[in-house]
């Protein structure tokens, strides 16, 4: 019974997606060539990229996750103590600091891409820093405002069974922030992706953003609309990942919300 | 009085002494800065035995938070100190439990690790920690609930999680603030029961703030009516009505009505209000984000 409200469910949430694209196989032909591609073309295109035997795609891709990773899990560290540092024992500097922040969360990410080209140079270190700076905000403000937001009535009543600091931090303040942590970090995951793929288009020399780039350039279409389509699965999957995640994790507050 | 002095023969379990805490008040008139002190407690004695249960009533703003914050240990007196077993309290620590208001319980514990926060801050070994919460889960009948979360329990529950695992860590000194203030009627006086049966077989020194009269002269053996402004014990009242109790079966007694009106009477003429807003004189919100953190 439960599996089958479960395949109803996946039915009905699928319908849209199934039906747009046989809309698109459809409007594909009655569209002059060379503007879109359709569905199929698209399929058998990355089909063909995907079984490659040099592995183009899959090894762009490659470069391009692992300099996400490793822009996203600097700014996880970076954003969530400086959060938690601004959130609680440092509240004096949260005055201080805190409008500055704000600042430059509103810079528009898009526009510092070339500047960071100038400042490091097209390549790993320049895309790193792109990455960083527009997941950071979103992990340090979530992280900042839910320790913060710490019911005081749990600090009190671990206080009154003797807890000190630390024990205070990592069995009430550290376990109140994490949803507020999650909703950062998956918000971030979001953003690294956008940024990174713009980044690489803009210049780079390899990278799932520069591989789109080039398949303008040559003007083959169902592999730049195929592109856009693999980058979307990408970032659902990590998505899913992060739901997956935050059920795991926060099984209480999941629930608790209901 | 008569009461106190007996009371006071041998050495207290708990005795407070000249109790002072003051806090700045902020000026409501614009464009002034001058800071006033204003007491939420001033020359506070009470003396408490060993095993007794004393309730304290008052008018909101009276200090009750404030006193219970002292003797958690969360905030430091101005003035005099608390003694417990003859020795002055320093901050929070294992011998004093608190039940507070809101539960306050971790929605990320299940039930049992709850009740064992306090024990493995005392650093309890896992084997003996389950050994004890299951003891305590037993005692406020809480069986087959030990893996839910609190979301999953109705609130006479969360309440009766809050008393174990304020007991679980063996304190000597049950603190209670106005614990079933946010249970329904019913609960409440189940809960109430419940709690002296605890006592019974526990022999904890238990101080109960609450504002119910009923509530006070239903559980205590005696009675500290606090005055405000600032906040003092106007008067011990002896409640001799006899053990084991059920509150059912006391209240319509005419002992019960007797000394509830003694009580009421007390809280009647108060002391003249002092004209600050409640917000400033409930002071114990305030104070927190710099001592507590």
């Amino acid at each position: 019974m439960k599996a089958l409200n479960f395949v109803k469910r996946f039915l009905i949430a699928a319908l849209p997606i199934i039906a747009f694209f046989v809309l698109w196989q459809i409007g594909s032909s009655h569209v002059p060539r060379g503007v879109i591609s359709s569905p199929e073309k698209i399929a058998k295109a990355m089909w063909k990229a995907f079984i490659d035997p040099e592995h183009v795609l899959l090894w762009h891709t490659g470069q391009s996750l692992s300099r996400i990773l490793r822009g996203y899990l600097l700014a996880s560290v970076v954003g969530i103590v400086l959060g938690f540092a601004l959130g609680t024992y440092f509240r004096s500097l949260e005055k201080l600091f805190l409008p500055f922040f704000r600042v430059c969360e509103k810079l528009n990410p898009f526009a510092i891409i070339p500047v960071f080209m100038i400042l490091f140079g097209v390549g790993d270190k320049e895309k790193i820093a792109v990455v960083f700076w527009a997941a950071f905000w979103p992990i340090f403000f979530n992280t900042q405002e839910g320790a913060k937001s710490v019911d005081l009535s749990l600090v009190r009543s671990a206080r009154s069974m003797g807890a000190n600091r630390f024990k205070v931090f990592t069995g009430v303040i550290f376990p109140y922030t994490l949803p507020s942590i999650f909703t950062g970090l998956r918000l971030s995951s979001r953003v690294a992706f956008f940024m990174m793929v713009a980044s690489e288009t803009l210049g780079a020399i390899n990278g799932l953003g520069w591989y789109y780039a080039q398949q303008r350039i040559v003007h083959k279409l169902s592999l730049i609309y195929g592109s856009i389509l693999f980058i979307t699965v990408l970032a659902i999957l990590v998505n899913f990942l992060f739901v997956r995640l935050e059920k795991h994790f926060l099984v209480w507050k999941e629930a608790a919300l209901k | 009085m008569a009461a106190t002095a007996a009371v006071l023969e041998g050495t207290p379990k708990i005795e407070i002494r000249g109790l002072g805490r003051s806090f700045n008040k902020k000026s409501n008139v614009p464009g002034t800065k001058t800071k006033e002190k204003f007491f939420a407690l001033k020359d506070f004695n009470l003396a408490i035995n060993k095993g007794e249960f004393v309730a304290i009533v008052g008018p909101s703003g009276c200090g009750k938070s404030t006193l219970l914050d002292l003797l958690v240990g969360l905030s430091k007196a101005d003035e005099g100190q608390i003694l417990i077993d003859g020795k002055a309290i320093k901050g929070p620590d294992l011998d004093r439990g608190i039940v507070l208001q809101g539960y306050a319980l971790f929605p990320w514990r299940t039930v049992r690790r709850n009740i064992e926060f306090g024990l493995e801050i005392k650093g309890i070994p896992a084997k003996e920690r389950a050994e004890i919460s299951d003891k305590f889960i037993k005692l406020v009948d809480l069986v087959g609930f030990e893996n839910h979360y609190p979301y999953e329990l109705s609130g006479g529950m969360q309440q009766r999680v809050a008393i174990a695992r304020a007991l679980a860590y063996d304190p000597e000194v049950l603190l209670m603030d106005e614990p079933f203030a946010a249970v329904d009627a019913q609960t409440r006086e189940t809960m109430q029961d419940e709690l002296l049966t605890i006592w019974e077989k526990t022999g904890k020194t238990i101080i109960f703030v609450t504002h119910s009269i009923e509530e006070a002269v239903g559980l205590a053996d005696r009675v500290a009516v606090i005055c405000r402004s600032p906040g003092s014990v106007k008067e011990v009242v002896d409640v001799k009505l006899p053990r084991p109790r059920r509150i059912g079966d006391v209240r319509n007694t005419p002992d019960f009505s007797l000394v509830s009106h003694h009580v009421w009477e007390l809280l009647q003429d108060k002391a003249p209000e002092e004209k600050t807003p409640r917000a400033q004189i409930d002071i114990g919100e305030e104070i927190l984000p710099d001592t507590v953190i």
